[in-house]
């Protein structure tokens, strides 16, 4: 035995000598103990809407305290929180909120829910474990925003503590994973699989990427594949995708792309369809799936009306898939 | 001549921007594609961060900066 370590949170599974650290840059070998650098010492802490996550079936026009470490263990080229997902914790000065103080601060603020996103929380996985049974004890929901890159076994510890998950499914194909993430399809498809099965509320999100992924073929292969592993009702977020990082000469997402996106999600039968990052008309709305009455209207991450009566439209009675309080 | 030819294709393949039927149809091909992807482990295909500075880092931990928790899910070798 040496005093090298085999990091299994990811499909990556690292292999990191003493002094290194594994992909995600967070996770470093200290003389054969693996240790988190970054545990408790969040580099953003923001309270925002729960819509911003975007969670839309999900506590609806609630505040979530959102809390992100520096750290991913994925490297999309067009990351739209580059800043903080791929720098070195050594980099960001960070605040000092072990997960105690994390629950009393989103209790303070009046949140109903605390929200682990902006970067990859699973790289921070025993933060969040942490903070999320902490939240749990004082009556707060837990959310991840995740792209899913990530073992069963620590998904499913993770699953037993949240609440609600916004998954970014990048693509339909493993070969862009690989070109554009520096990761797998197969774990991503997986991992929202094991999420429903364990009872997290469930939202997809697809950031459209400009000769990347925005091909109808695109579209089709990936509501295709999602509408067969999570079924129809599970909320889709086409969301519009900003030159960033290493992606500078990409230009935005055109509207007619997100609505073609839409047009199809919704004809494979996806119920609720949205379009985000954008200002489009009913774009954000929930509309009843049988009889087409407006049921919450947004503006942005605002919710302006929200006529559900117990979850259900009440014109038709239908019931809306999700955890409406 | 062949080298060159493979080096092109590379270039014009995965240039940023490239339409991804292009970038699809190139990777298909499994001498390319296995190059591209790295498909033996997807950490291949991920730039490894740069060794990290002990002295900093050790630094940083006594300060307070960084924190040493111990992590779950991982085996020693």
């Amino acid at each position: 035995m040496n005093d090298t370590v085999r990091c299994v949170l990811c499909p990556h599974a690292c292999i990191i000598e003493p002094g290194e650290r594994g992909t995600c840059r967070v996770r470093l070998n200290r003389g054969g103990e693996l240790v988190s650098l970054v545990y408790g010492r969040p580099a953003a802490v923001s309270v925002d809407p729960v819509e911003k996550k975007p969670l839309f079936h999900f506590l609806p026009g609630s505040t979530s305290f959102s809390i992100a470490c520096v750290g991913c263990n994925l490297g999309c080229l067009g990351c739209q929180n580059w800043e903080i997902s791929q720098a070195s914790p050594e980099d960001v000065p960070p605040y000092d909120m072990p997960p105690q103080a994390v629950v009393e601060e989103a209790s303070r603020a009046g949140c109903r829910s605390i929200a682990y996103t902006y970067t990859e929380p699973v790289v921070w996985f025993e933060y969040v474990a942490d903070t999320a049974l902490l939240a749990r004890e004082a009556g707060l929901a837990n959310i991840l925003v995740t792209a899913g890159y990530i073992n069963e076994g620590p998904l499913r510890e993770l699953a037993a503590v949240t609440d609600a998950a916004n998954v970014d499914v990048k693509g339909a194909t493993d070969s862009f994973y690989r070109s554009m993430c520096r990761g797998t399809l197969a774990p991503v498809l997986r991992s929202i699989e094991v999420l429903q099965e364990e009872g997290v509320w469930l939202e997809l999100t697809n950031l459209v990427i400009p000769g990347w992924n925005d091909a109808r073929s695109d579209f089709e292969a990936l509501v295709g594949d999602l509408a067969s592993r999570v079924g129809t009702s599970t909320p889709l977020h086409f969301s519009r995708f900003f030159p960033m990082y290493r992606l500078l000469d990409v230009p935005p997402t055109p509207l007619a792309t997100l609505e073609t996106a839409r047009d199809i999600a919704r004809d494979a039968g996806f119920e609720h369809v949205y379009i985000g990052n954008v200002a489009a008309r009913d774009g954000s709305n929930t509309i009843c799936p049988s009889c087409g009455t407006m049921l919450i209207v947004r503006s942005g991450y605002t919710v302006e009306s929200n006529i559900l009566v117990d979850g259900a439209c009440p014109y038709c009675g239908t019931a809306v898939t999700g955890r409406w309080r | 001549m062949g080298i060159f030819i493979l080096a092109a294709v590379l270039v014009l393949g995965t240039a940023g921007g490239t339409p991804a039927s292009v970038r699809e149809a190139v990777e298909s091909i499994p001498l390319i594609g296995r190059l591209l992807s790295g498909s033996v482990s997807p950490t291949a295909a991920k730039a490894p961060p740069e060794p990290a500075d002990m002295e900093l880092i050790e630094r940083l931990i006594e300060e307070g900066f960084l924190s040493d928790h111990p992590c779950e899910w991982y085996s020693v070798l």
